[in-house]
């Protein structure tokens, strides 16, 4: 099958659609089919090495959305590079990522003559620009022969938006094999009790909730605060952290290769986020085998059971949160309790396993190859 | 044979280096700064919503996606109230 994924969140970029896209591709792959990559080319990062099933169709501008960078594609020539990508290339499925987002997702939507799949992912609300052109927007959303979410949670800014379509919940995986592989840092691995974030690092990412948990932790655990992740209001968080404690929070920045290693060197993982798009953090604290706990939202409620893999606490509850990395500290057998069934839970969201599904989902809607 | 001083593990305490604190930009330096860093997110926002309208632009000519679906959906099923119930004629 020649599969065409269409994504502006691409390397070098780093989030949870590049990896998304980055291991689907690669698990299909691996499974014989074609897979190739448009994305755009930004500005104001570096070129990686990539080979060529990556095809770069035109400058990307960063911009600021809802506390985080990311990228569109600009220029007049976007859409005739898109339409001649397609034509050239013909596949056999169109997959589009985030579809009723600018540039290139709405172009590949436009464009495409065979079948297209469209996967939404975490989503702000809609402005008022969307709003206004929700009718197009509908148009544009009629054309998916599949539409697809990560999660329930994130079909409702889209329900708020009154956009109605059918929707299969596919969620995001985790790479089992890798995260089980972590190995525990040196300088971290000292006896103090490692508390990670590693959510997005923005104004709905809950880094301030786990920053004034982790303060009033201090006096009753021995703990230093890992931070991964990286964004424009990183500075604004480090500013929140006290002169005294500076040297017990440790911002790792934004971290690839050696993600599991700061997993696997983490006693507890913390999940403050709304929970909104897919919570892959959560994820990958279960296949790190470590207690994740997290904001009690639909998003989490989703993958995490509350007193199974971990522990559900009202987000907005400082002491909560105390308590409840406390429990697991304290108890290390029910930590390790809470690690191990997340272990096994992570299983299901291996990424074989997810490929697979959105595999057949290409052949329920009629796709041939 | 020439005296020795006996060395010691820590430099003569004259000659250690102390890292003087840097001193604290002023308070307007740095609301300047900020203000400057404001500026150019919204520009370089600017630029990049300029730029996507661009790029938008050919989508106007024709409003809807070129391409159909493979399976249209199927309309939804309408319920047709029936009649109200008559009562058959007496004979």
């Amino acid at each position: 099958m020649r599969i065409g994924i269409v994504t502006e969140l691409y390397s070098p970029s780093v989030g949870v659609v590049e990896e998304h896209v980055h291991q689907f591709a690669r698990e299909a792959g691996r499974l014989g089919h074609s897979v190739k990559i448009l994305t755009g080319r930004p500005t104001d990062l570096p070129a990686t090495d990539e080979g060529p099933e990556v095809i770069r169709l035109g400058p990307s501008r960063p911009m600021l959305s809802g506390g985080a960078v990311i990228h569109v594609s600009t220029g007049m020539d976007a859409s005739a590079e898109m339409r001649e990508a397609l034509a050239r290339e013909r596949f056999d499925v169109v997959h589009v990522h985030c579809p009723l987002t600018p540039v290139l997702p709405l172009l590949a939507i436009h464009h495409a003559t065979g079948p297209v799949v469209g996967t939404f992912h975490a989503r702000p609300r809609p402005g008022i620009l969307a709003r206004l052109a929700r009718r197009a927007l509908q148009r544009y959303l009629d054309r998916l022969d599949a539409a697809v979410a990560v999660s329930r949670a994130c079909l409702a800014p889209l329900r708020g938006g009154r956009l109605r379509a059918d929707f299969s919940i596919i969620p995001g995986g985790v790479d089992v094999d890798r995260f089980a592989r972590g190995r525990r840092l040196r300088r971290l691995d000292d006896g103090r009790v490692n508390l990670l974030f590693a959510g997005q690092v923005g104004p709905h990412g809950g880094l301030d909730r786990v920053i004034a948990a982790f303060l009033l932790l201090r006096d009753q655990l021995d703990c230093r605060l890992l931070v991964l992740g990286e964004g424009p209001l990183l500075g604004r968080y480090r500013a929140l952290v006290p002169e005294d404690a500076r040297e017990d929070v440790v911002f790792g920045g934004e971290v690839r290769d050696a993600r599991p290693d700061w997993f696997a060197s983490a006693d507890v993982v913390c999940v403050p986020g709304p929970g909104t798009g897919f919570p892959a953090a959560v994820l990958e604290g279960m296949a790190a085998g470590k207690p994740v706990v997290a904001s009690d939202v639909e998003g989490h409620r989703e993958l995490l059971r509350h007193g199974r893999e971990g522990e559900l606490v009202d987000p907005d509850d400082d002491r909560a949160w105390v308590r409840a990395i406390l429990r697991s500290t304290r108890d290390p057998a029910r930590g390790a309790a809470f690690g191990e069934r997340g272990r096994q839970t992570a299983q299901r969201y291996a990424w074989p396993a997810v490929t697979r599904e959105v595999l057949a989902l290409y052949r329920a809607v009629g796709v041939r190859g | 044979m020439p005296f020795q001083v006996p060395s010691s593990g820590r430099p003569h305490p004259r000659l250690t280096i102390v890292v003087a604190p840097e001193p604290a930009a002023p308070r307007i330096a740095l609301v300047a700064r900020a203000l400057l860093a404001r500026l150019w997110l919204v520009w370089l926002g600017f630029l990049a919503v300029l730029g996507a309208l661009a790029a938008l632009l050919p989508l106007a000519w024709r409003r809807a996606p070129l391409g159909r679906r493979l399976h249209p959906p199927r309309r939804e099923a309408r319920v047709i109230q029936l009649p109200p119930a008559r009562r058959a004629a007496p004979r």
